[in-house]
């Protein structure tokens, strides 16, 4: 137990390193400092989502499940181990173990899923698709949808 | 006896004139200087330019993203932008008490209070919201001061000539910086005649070397503009969102 806890821990601080690994960065030449190399994430009309920077990759598909990859390894943020995270939670297997944490990295996504209908909801308007509220809100310049629930 | 004259002679006359291309070569930081005192006393301008980014400088661009920006400026506070790309229309409209950021694509746009000057907008824009306004750099009132920031030294390469008009008829005759940074090495080429930026390449000392190229289409440093360029009307249909922050959307994944 005390081993799937630690795992949980690198996980999810890797996966921060990973995203914001550039932070540090100053705005140059009408990049902000927050974008400045921080890579690029793609989505699928299925709501997929796929993130590709200079230190590493990660994926999340529409079926909820996500992977990792750094230059270090596959499927994880570390060099020992490998991760998925899904819709409820996220899943690390390592060389001492395997871990579960309860919470997807990612919380918003850029495209609505395909079919989601509008829907008043927690005092916004959002869209609500299989389960899931998405509430839309100005984020870095440009429109992305926080997963609500 | 005559032999060795003539190849004194040329000798001669190939050190002067290397000696006389030396002295003649213009001073960058000097034109860098020029440029940013002539876009500092414009006290209203308007310009235009095409504008690429390589996808990998913009979070969620699945590939490079070209756009036709055209910008009115008013000092010390006013600001309106719009970027025209094949799929989106961006507006960045700062008025001195507020700033509203239009995206056409979704039709929704942010409504933000932004009491400050335009420096201090792309300075809080970029700290705290993560973004900057489409060439606001060149608004600023001390583009010297910001092109330092991140060039730590600055070289002339030389003159060329821009391809404006058809088939570059019109192109204007420019002088070309080098300007070499930590984060970035950007080619920056200035008018002979005018001092104004036409071109600007930046290389970015990232992964895949990606780049950010603009070209000054149009600038107008005796704009006439009107109360209504800083003025947001929103579009039949459009929807007011929060603007979340960078450190809020960050805080809130790791919950």
């Amino acid at each position: 137990m005390k081993i799937t806890l630690n795992f949980s821990g690198i996980l999810l601080a890797g996966f921060a390193l990973l995203i914001s690994a550039s932070y540090a960065q100053a705005r140059a030449y009408g990049v902000s400092s927050s974008s400045a190399g921080r890579g690029t994430v793609y989505h699928t009309d299925r709501g997929g989502a796929a993130y590709v920077g200079p230190n590493g990759a990660a994926a999340r598909g529409a079926n909820g499940r996500a992977g990792v990859v750094t230059r270090n390894g596959a499927a994880y943020v570390g060099p020992n181990g490998a991760a998925v995270s899904g819709r409820y939670g996220a899943a690390a297997v390592g060389v001492n173990g395997a871990v579960v944490v309860n919470r997807p990295p990612v919380n918003y996504i850029r495209t609505v899923p395909y079919g989601y209908r509008p829907i008043y909801y927690g005092g916004y308007n959002c869209y609500y698709y299989g389960g899931i509220y998405y509430r839309p809100v100005m984020y870095q310049g440009t429109t992305v949808y926080i997963v609500v629930n | 006896m005559y032999s060795k004259s003539i190849t004194s002679i040329t000798f001669s006359v190939l050190c002067s004139g290397i000696i006389f291309a030396a002295e003649q070569a213009p001073d960058a930081d000097q034109l860098l200087r020029q440029m940013s005192a002539k876009l500092a006393a414009a006290q209203i301008f308007s310009f235009e330019a095409e504008r690429e980014i390589d996808a990998t400088l913009i979070e969620g661009a699945p590939a490079a993203v070209k756009a036709h920006v055209s910008a009115v400026v008013q000092r010390p506070n006013k600001l309106a932008v719009i970027a025209k790309s094949e799929s989106d229309v961006r507006r960045f409209i700062a008025d001195g008490s507020t700033l509203t950021l239009f995206d056409g694509k979704s039709n929704f746009y942010s409504v933000i209070p932004m009491q400050t000057s335009i420096d201090g907008l792309v300075e809080k824009v970029d700290k705290v919201y993560g973004f900057t306004a489409p060439l606001a750099e060149f608004a600023l009132s001390d583009p010297y001061k910001d092109f330092h920031q991140h060039a730590k030294s600055v070289s002339y390469l030389g003159r060329g000539r821009t391809s404006h008009g058809l088939l570059g008829l019109f192109g204007i005759e420019c002088h070309r910086l080098w300007l070499a940074g930590k984060d970035a090495d950007a080619e920056l080429w200035i008018g002979v005649d005018d001092q104004l930026p036409y071109r600007l390449d930046a290389t970015f000392h990232r992964e895949g070397q990606p780049k950010v190229h603009i070209d000054f289409l149009k600038w107008n440093l005796t704009a006439k503009v009107t109360a209504g360029e800083f003025t947001f009307t929103p579009p039949n249909g459009s929807q007011k969102i929060d603007m979340v922050s960078s450190e809020k959307m960050q805080s809130a994944g790791k919950k």
